[in-house]
């Protein structure tokens, strides 16, 4: 277990890891790192002395390992032995497929990552409790200390401020998501709005599940093959209708969903004529995902009917990613914010135990010459020793002022431990 | 209200008028917050001004149309208040807002002092029928202005255009419910308008009816809307086509209020 050592400027981040950027899903998929293994991986790592905290990220896009070390070159050399060891059963050279990354590089690209910057679908929500899961995981094996206890954390709360204060989550990027996204448009909430599935495709089913995210009341199933609707009703909680007679249990959903593999159109608009009128008006919208169409466009000439085929939807998609791209870079000037915020407060916290030394030491000879002059003599009234002792003060203050204000800004820190030394140098912090 | 006053509630709206479209385009939800603040500074000083000048003025209150005018904008911003705690639409903002800024400004314009004839002054139904006609007025455009959202909003979803803004407005079901609350509430305060306004005329004419073109004019409205109301509460008429409805029958309360606003005698 890696020991604390605080959140000091002088420890070094580094990353080495591969992703669908760099490398194939053949690749990835071979080199990903089931959960349950994760963290004797961690341990294995941290038994050596130059890492002294490390956490895995494996996902079906990526695998990076993390790790803060004092030696930066020998540090590369275990991760990429790791690797290594990974790839054995893989006959693919994986040099070339990773990156590495150190310091701010690789903070800024662990903020990237938490924000959904460097995902497959850039904004996508899985990614961020991913990296926490990985996060808990690393806490777990006990292989993290300070550093990351400050970093999580800080990329945690940047992917939320990046969720809220841009448009990169709101426009979804999946048909059926867009599908239900258009259902709430339209209704407002679902939890009273019934949902009929005609056809037991993979979309059909996939649709099914994120609208019974939205606990919609009731959901209907119907299926040429009358058994696979009975199989997949238990499945979904749903009640599965003949296929025959789904039309007549139209007029109380008010959602279809249609991805059947029929050759020609299943519901016409005379029969949504019909159906509107047993529904007195009440708006219906149908989502025809089947390829050849299963529902006549003409419906969506109904009033208070809204027909939605997959072209529609995918159109949507495409300009949701377009808006979603556009996004990632007012989101990826956030992080520059957030990312200088962040390496200025860990400078400043390298800072503190040299200022505070500073501080005590000043505050010692003050003391020890308060001390001495007061012993000098048995006459000293406690007003004059007040004063005395109140001067003292005032005059370590003023001199420690400036020193401590400059250590604090920027032009000093950025000069990093070398400053510390000069300071430790200087008043022999140290050797007190 | 005093003129520095005036110009300062101008201001505030104006202010909020921007933030409040500002949000509508970037969906940034502290725009929204200040918007708010911004507002409710705003409402605080037109109320207080408000209330002084119902309190200074006496009675007749209304007895020109700058009050009038102010009422309708004061009324506003309460439905406005009305539909972001109730409903959460926050982007009402950018359009009622400018709505209560329009009515304000209109009101330096529209300023002359109506000629009461005869003694209808000494009536209490003067009063009481303008203050309910104009509150019906302007709950049925905070109707009318729902209405006009949701179908811009239908005609993107119904052609599958959906753009900007999308995300920040309520789902068309819930603009169709407001819409029809704020219809039924509006119809509500005229037909209690209609029924102060019969009692003015029994008061000075010793009828409650005569053969007064506006009376005949309201009436036909007050039928039009109660047939529209009747039929969307009975057989379900909801959606695009009764809207369109309802702004033809306000249309004709718009046409009734210029003519009111621009005679001189009452």
């Amino acid at each position: 277990m890696s020991e604390n050592h605080g959140a000091n400027m002088d420890i070094n981040f580094i990353l080495l890891g591969l992703s669908h950027k760099t490398a194939p899903l053949e690749v990835r998929e071979k080199l990903s790192i089931p959960q349950d293994r994760i963290a004797d991986h961690l341990r294995s790592l941290n038994r050596h002395n130059e890492i002294r905290e490390a956490m895995i990220l494996s996902t079906c896009n990526r695998t990076e390992i993390y790790v803060v070390s004092d030696n930066v070159q020998r540090a590369f050399e275990i991760l990429l032995e790791k690797f290594s060891q990974l790839a054995t059963h893989i006959n693919v050279d994986i040099g070339p497929l990773l990156y590495k990354l150190e310091g701010k590089e690789a903070m800024r690209h662990f903020f990237h990552v938490t924000s959904s910057l460097d995902a497959m679908v850039v904004g996508e929500a899985q990614i961020l409790g991913q990296v926490r899961e990985a996060y808990l995981l690393a806490e777990g094996a006990g292989s993290i200390g300070s550093f990351f206890h400050y970093l999580a954390p800080k990329a945690f709360n940047v992917a939320k401020k990046i969720r809220t204060d841009t448009e990169i989550a709101r426009h979804p990027v999946s048909v059926s998501y867009v599908a239900v996204q258009l259902a709430e448009q339209i209704f407002g909430d679902l939890f009273d709005k019934s949902v009929l599935l005609i056809g037991a495709g993979e979309m059909t089913q996939l649709a099914a599940l994120h609208f019974q995210e939205k606990k919609i009341s009731q959901l209907y199933l119907t299926n040429r093959t009358h058994e696979r609707a009975v199989e997949l009703g238990k499945e979904f909680s749903a009640i599965s209708i003949p296929f025959e007679n789904f039309i007549s249990h139209m007029s109380h959903v008010d959602i279809v969903i249609t991805s059947t593999s029929a050759e020609s159109y299943l519901i016409f608009e005379k029969d949504v004529l019909e159906i509107m009128k047993q529904r007195k008006n009440k708006t219906m919208f149908l989502i025809d995902i089947a390829v050849p169409r299963n529902i006549d466009p003409r419906v969506n000439d109904v009033s208070n009917v809204y027909l939605y085929d997959l072209d529609d939807l995918k159109g949507i998609v495409d300009e949701n990613l377009i808006v979603r791209q556009g996004e990632a870079k007012h989101a990826e000037e956030i992080v520059d914010k957030e990312l200088s915020g962040f390496i200025q407060y860990l400078r400043q916290q390298s800072m503190a135990p040299t200022i505070s030394q500073l501080s005590k030491k000043f505050e010692a000879i003050r003391r020890a010459e308060v001390v001495k002059l007061l012993s000098k003599s048995l006459s000293w009234t406690d007003n004059q020793k007040n004063a005395i002792d109140e001067a003292t003060q005032a005059i370590k203050n003023k001199f420690l002022h400036d020193p401590i204000m400059t250590l604090k800004t920027d032009g000093i820190i950025e000069e990093g431990h070398r400053t510390i030394d000069f300071i430790k140098r200087l008043f022999r912090l140290e050797a007190d | 209200m005093a003129p520095w006053l005036f110009w300062v509630v101008c201001g505030i709206y104006f202010l909020t008028t921007l933030a409040y479209l500002m949000y509508v385009v970037f969906g940034t939800r502290h725009l929204a917050q200040i918007a708010l603040y911004l507002l409710l500074i705003g409402f605080g000083f037109h109320t207080v001004s408000f209330y002084h000048d119902v309190i200074s003025q006496g009675y007749p209150y209304l007895y020109n149309q700058t009050d009038a005018l102010q009422l309708v904008s004061w009324v506003s911003i309460i439905l406005f208040l009305i539909l972001k705690s109730k409903f959460q639409f926050q982007g009402a903002g950018a359009y009622f807002t400018p709505i209560a800024l329009i009515f304000l400004v209109l009101s330096t314009f529209y300023n002359t002092s109506y000629h009461f004839e005869g003694n209808i002054l000494a009536s209490p139904w003067v009063v009481i029928h303008l203050f309910l006609v104009f509150i019906a007025f302007a709950i049925f455009l905070a109707s009318m202005v729902v209405g006009i959202i949701f179908i811009m909003m239908e005609s993107q979803v119904k052609h599958k255009r959906i753009r900007l803004f999308f995300q920040r407005l309520p789902s068309l079901d819930m603009l169709d419910i407001i819409h029809y609350r704020a219809l039924t509430v509006g119809f509500i305060f005229l037909s209690l308008g209609i029924l102060a306004g019969s009692m003015l005329s029994k008061d000075i004419r010793g009828v409650y009816l005569s053969e007064d073109p506006k009376q005949i004019w309201v009436l036909c409205m007050w039928f039009f809307f109660a047939i529209l109301l009747n039929s969307h509460f009975r057989s379900g008429s909801r959606g695009r086509k009764g809207i369109l409805l309802s702004l033809i029958g306000f249309a004709s309360f718009v046409i009734l209020v210029l003519v009111f606003l621009s005679i001189r005698h009452v």
